[in-house]
């Protein structure tokens, strides 16, 4: 999973640069691309499913904590995208159009599924043992690393599933994707102030929940 | 305006465990394909579908569309029903078909009609006017007293 770009309202300047994307997208090809999904240009289409396909899946894996739902739900997103793709108009970026039709997906999933909760959580890649932010939270007296950070990842995700889908989201699009606050807002349709406040929520709660695991 | 709590940038390392978690090898090299497959095949299928299906899919993707429509259904539906209640007859016309019906009841009697129908009890108006309540007012008004009920003429011919 590329690394998300930094959030430059209320955090700190990195440690290490961030490194972005090696291709930005470029606004005039994505255009295209959609204008030819849009007449029915299935090749077209696919090369956008490839763009974002990452970030969608990611956004509503970290929301339903389960690999199977998040596949199913990604690839409905898509489909459903290209149903209503001629409704487009341009208004927002298709990123941000496409992952409202996610988002939306995703919590009327949740929702019906209630509180039947079922993890099918993803192995941690071989970077996440060497990540040093999550080496300084893992005990030095344990003689396996990983088998702690297996037990800190059900606990972070039991932790998010005990979130209200829109604190989750919030969480999710922010701390995880790092997504700044506008586009937050423009994606879950609310205002900035309503983002913010969401996430300080968020925040209170998963730090109360993970207090044996925060020194 | 939250101030930022010290304690998040904890918690917020913490968080960046789950930029960690991948699904399983070369899953993303074939999903796009599969989208792809999955569109061609809908499309295939709703070349068989029938109008009503077609117009029910294309309805699903715009909601409003027969929201709007039932909801202008319904007030079709309240304004009728309104002016349905409000609808009355002009009064000349139920005074004119009393003085009809009384003239029947009174000369030329049809003598294969009961006589209680015949006589004058205000029912002709009843019987003709729209307004089930008789113009006089309450049908035991016209009840003679001591309950005495105007005899029944035998105008038949087989009654006499």
């Amino acid at each position: 999973m590329s690394e998300p770009a930094p959030d430059h309202e209320t955090e700190p300047a990195p440690a290490r640069p961030v490194i972005r994307a090696a291709t930005a997208p470029d606004p005039n090809e994505e255009q295209s691309l959609v204008r030819r999904s849009q007449q029915g240009d299935l090749a077209a289409y696919d090369e956008l499913v490839r763009r974002y396909q990452e970030r969608v899946y990611a956004t509503i894996y970290h929301m339903t904590s389960n690999h199977e739902d998040a596949n199913d739900l990604a690839q409905e997103t898509f489909i459903k995208a290209f149903q209503a793709i001629k409704t487009f108009k341009g208004g927002s970026s298709f990123f941000t159009w496409v992952y409202r039709i996610a988002v939306n997906k995703t919590i009327n999933f949740l929702k019906q599924r209630k509180n039947r909760t079922h993890m099918s959580l993803n192995d941690l890649d071989f970077n996440a043992e060497h990540d040093p932010d999550l080496v300084a939270l893992v005990s030095d007296k344990t003689p396996r690393r990983e088998v702690s950070l297996a037990e800190l990842q059900e606990k972070l995700n039991a932790a998010m599933q005990k979130l209200s889908e829109s604190h989750r989201l919030v969480v999710t699009l922010h701390d995880v994707q790092g997504l700044p606050h506008d586009e937050i807002a423009e994606i879950m349709g609310c205002n900035i102030g309503t983002v913010r406040s969401r996430l300080f929520y968020a925040r209170q709660q998963l730090q109360a929940h993970l207090s044996d695991y925060l020194k | 305006m939250h101030r930022e709590d010290p304690n998040f940038d904890q918690l917020r390392r913490l968080l960046k465990l789950k930029r960690h978690e991948q699904p399983p090898p070369r899953y993303f090299n074939d999903f796009s394909t599969q989208v792809v497959a999955r569109l061609q095949a809908a499309q295939a299928a709703s070349a068989y579908q029938s109008w009503w299906q077609r117009l029910w899919a294309g309805l699903e993707l715009r909601p409003v569309v027969p929201v709007a429509l039932g909801t202008a259904l319904c007030g079709l539906l309240v304004v009728g029903a309104v002016y349905t209640d409000k609808a009355t007859v002009p009064q000349e016309l139920l005074q004119l078909s009393s003085e009809d019906s009384s003239k029947l009841a009174g000369n030329d009697a049809n003598p294969l009609l009961p006589a209680v129908a015949q006589a004058d009890f205000g029912f002709a108006s009843a019987a003709t006017s729209t307004n089930p309540v008789p113009a006089s007012g309450s049908l035991f008004d016209l009840i003679q007293p001591g309950g005495n009920v105007p005899p029944v003429r035998a105008a038949h011919p087989l009654f006499r």
